[in-house]
């Protein structure tokens, strides 16, 4: 297979020995560009269980919102692809079967047959969404469960360790999940939780338009795919603390993280921070490792980098230039490590002390103008609505962390330029509100209407 | 490897529920499944009963007599397959009922042969390891010990139902009526079949408190439950329900007979086809 590279990429060439402040590197995995022969197939053909809640909790906006996407997707898919879709609320009901996507306003019309009624056996939909994939299942085929909710299960397991251990075993067995959180009070925990665990992706939003981009986003990258199930490890040597950055309250000073999917062309990022002790050897700071699964399902091992740097002195080190690109995607962890407390405050209701933090965060020193935006978004966000604040905060910081990069280092200190971002594949695109789409879409018509999975 | 749907050979196949029972036993013996996933007259008639099986045609010389073909051929292999794999009726039902057509059933015949690894993960399997055509399955492990089991029931737990199906819910009458009944006529197989009926049925959470004092009687009384010390109880009449009653004497003898065995089975099969069938 083609081997991706792993790059040590540090804030300044060179370290200050048992400094007060921490020493931050940047690690990229990046994968090389796609084969010509891989370019020829787009995707391989998709298996696709569409599962709807129809709760109550549901009604109104956010089942229409759930219905059009579904239709939306359905409308997207290819010939070859399949879809089954399933719809709970209490009971589970197999609106259909998986069948092969030939009849498209057949199944629009199953779909938007579906209303909101009782409670919530999220999990149930859930397994049924898989039990209807399960047996077809194959390594040419592409499985995957999109769980569309408000996500207040209330019936069923509802323990969402639990519930994460079985998206997880799924996604082992080849059926990944995405989950996306509908109307205004959906548990983002759970939803996120199992996306990360599904090895899928979370999302959510308010209508079908702000869904669109996000599930154009999640079907580029399974057509794109080049390893996934990548995770990040990293090693202090003697007398170096290292952690990585970017959840402090929920993972605490995790050395090891799931990054997720990498596509070909693109790279996954995580920033290591370092403490350095007076004992370090220079030569062998860290040693940073990486795992991951190749389409074929094996796994593969890339490692280890070691980090080393020169040792200067405190005049050389506050000389010593810093890469502004480096320190822009550095940042990008800082500040996701940032918000994570800021929406601590706010699910406690503690919002002067949130609007507060993100006035210190946005007086931070060499902020780039994409993280800048991302802050002012969030902080108007919190004086109107502090509930989607929260949620935006979450799946915001998330996706700071998580989301694919570009394979060059280039443009990330750069100001943001919307038509630029526009062009972009959507996986790599840069969105301020990760609830919202970031442009108006053209109006519907027909049946090639919607997004497009083959993207 | 030659595709399991092309060695069927069944172009010519036209016969009666016996003949199709004994086609599909065999073809799936010669291609290697277990002899758990045999079938006989009385489980096509249950299917067909059930509506995974398309109706048959009418003989043309005799009315009377239902000829099976190559439809039924495929939709019996694939139920047997499936239900053996831990599918319950009612997705077995849907799954053939959107693929009528021979076609769509040599097609999901081939690519339901083998388990896949999330479908052993995901379904309630007994036995998913060994149904793969490159290792024929053993003979299930279980064997009725005729010398325990002076009078012979049958069941087959791979059609009992998925007891969380919320269809199941809906039919639990009929299902274990159905069940029940084949237990009570068949000629062939142990008493152990309905103990593990009865505990599956008192999983459930919607019984009757009439209907669970009556499976738990039943169980205490089932010979073949080794290790359990004899019950010794007076019963005349057991009502299992509103559209149930079972009448059983056996006055506190320990170990009842053969013939009163024979008797409770009976009583129990007559009270449920009086009033259901």
């Amino acid at each position: 297979m083609n081997q991706p590279k792993i790059e040590i990429l540090p804030l300044k060439k060179g370290f200050l020995r048992a400094a007060a402040d921490a020493t931050h590197v940047l690690v990229r995995l990046v994968a090389p560009a796609k084969p010509a022969d891989v370019t020829e197939t787009p995707r391989a053909p998709l298996d696709l269980a569409l599962v709807i809640d129809r709760s109550s909790s549901m009604s109104g906006r956010p089942i229409a919102a759930a219905l059009e996407s579904a239709v939306r997707i359905v409308r997207g898919l290819r010939d070859d692809d399949r879809v089954t879709i399933v719809a709970f609320d209490d009971h589970i009901e197999v609106v259909q079967s998986l069948i092969a996507v030939t009849d498209r306003e057949a199944l629009a019309l199953r779909i938007n047959a579906i209303d909101a009624r009782g409670s919530t056996n999220l999990f149930g939909g859930w397994e049924e969404g898989v039990k209807q994939l399960a047996p077809f299942t194959r390594k040419d085929r592409i499985a995957r469960v999109i769980l569309l909710s408000d996500g207040q299960a209330n019936q069923g397991l509802l323990n969402e360790q639990e519930i994460f251990a079985q998206v997880a075993k799924a996604a082992g067995a080849g059926i990944t999940t995405s989950t996306v959180g509908l109307g205004h009070g959906f548990n983002e925990s759970l939803m996120t939780g199992m996306a990360s665990a599904g090895e899928g992706v979370a999302n959510f939003g308010q209508t079908a338009d702000d869904l669109d981009e996000a599930f154009e986003e999640q079907f580029a990258i399974i057509s794109n795919s080049f390893l996934r199930q990548v995770k990040v490890s990293v090693q202090g040597g003697s007398d170096v603390q290292v952690r990585l950055v970017g959840e402090i309250l929920e993972n605490g000073a995790t050395r090891s993280r799931k990054l997720g999917t990498l596509p070909w062309d693109a790279s996954l990022v995580a920033v290591i921070e370092l403490k350095i002790g007076s004992l370090a050897k220079a030569d062998a700071l860290a040693a940073v490792n990486f795992e991951a699964i190749t389409k074929e399902g094996e796994l593969v091992k890339f490692g280890p980098a070691l980090i080393a740097l020169p040792e200067v002195d405190l005049a050389a080190f506050s000389v010593l230039p810093v890469d502004a690109d480096v320190s822009a995607l550095i940042d990008e962890a800082v500040v996701a490590e940032k918000i994570e407390v800021i929406e601590a405050l706010t699910r406690s209701h503690k919002f002067t002390e949130a609007k507060l933090a993100f006035e210190e965060l946005l007086k931070r020193p060499g902020l780039s103008d994409w993280a800048k935006q991302k802050i002012e978004y969030l902080k108007r966000l919190l004086d109107e609505d502090a509930v989607m604040a929260a949620k935006e905060m979450r799946y915001g910081r998330t996706r700071m962390m998580s989301q694919t990069k570009e394979s060059t280092m280039a443009c990330y200190s750069m100001d943001v330029d919307d038509s630029v971002e526009a062009m972009k594949a959507s996986y790599l695109r840069r969105k301020r509100a990760v609830g919202q789409a970031s442009k108006p879409k053209p109006p519907q018509g027909g049946t090639t209407g919607g997004q497009t999975p083959q993207a | 490897m030659l595709k399991l749907s092309a060695q069927l050979n069944d172009e010519e196949f036209l016969g009666t529920a016996e003949d199709l029972a004994a086609f599909v036993s065999d073809k799936l013996a010669s291609l290697g499944f277990g002899d758990r996933h045999r079938s006989t007259e009385r489980l096509v008639r249950f299917y067909a009963y059930e509506g995974l099986l398309s109706k048959p045609e009418r003989a043309p010389d005799d009315r009377r007599k239902a000829n099976f073909g190559p439809l039924q051929v495929r939709q019996l292999l694939l139920a047997r397959l499936l239900a053996e794999r831990g599918w319950d009726l009612d997705r077995i039902r849907t799954l053939l009922h959107d693929n009528r057509e021979v076609s769509q059933l040599n097609k999901l015949i081939d690519e339901l042969a083998t388990p896949t690894e999330a479908e052993k993960l995901f379904f309630r399997t007994r036995s998913s390891d060994a149904d793969t055509l490159s290792e024929p399955s053993p003979v299930r492990s279980y064997k009725p010990d005729r010398s325990l089991s002076p009078v012979l029931f049958s069941a087959r737990d791979s059609e009992m139902p998925d007891m969380s199906s919320p269809k199941f819910r809906r039919k639990t009458s009929y299902s274990t009526v159905q069940q029940l009944r084949q237990i009570a006529d068949s000629e062939e197989s142990p008493a152990e079949a309905l103990r593990m009926m009865i505990k599956k049925e008192m999983a459930r959470d919607d019984l009757t408190p009439a209907a669970r004092n009556l499976f738990e009687q039943l169980l205490a009384f089932n010979p073949t439950t080794r290790g359990d010390e004899p019950k010794t109880e007076r019963w005349t009449k057991l009502r299992l329900a509103h559209w149930c009653e079972a009448h059983f004497n056996i006055d506190s003898r320990i170990t009842p007979t053969k013939d009163e065995l024979q008797e409770i089975v009976d009583n129990f099969s007559k009270a449920l086809m009086n009033k259901y069938l």
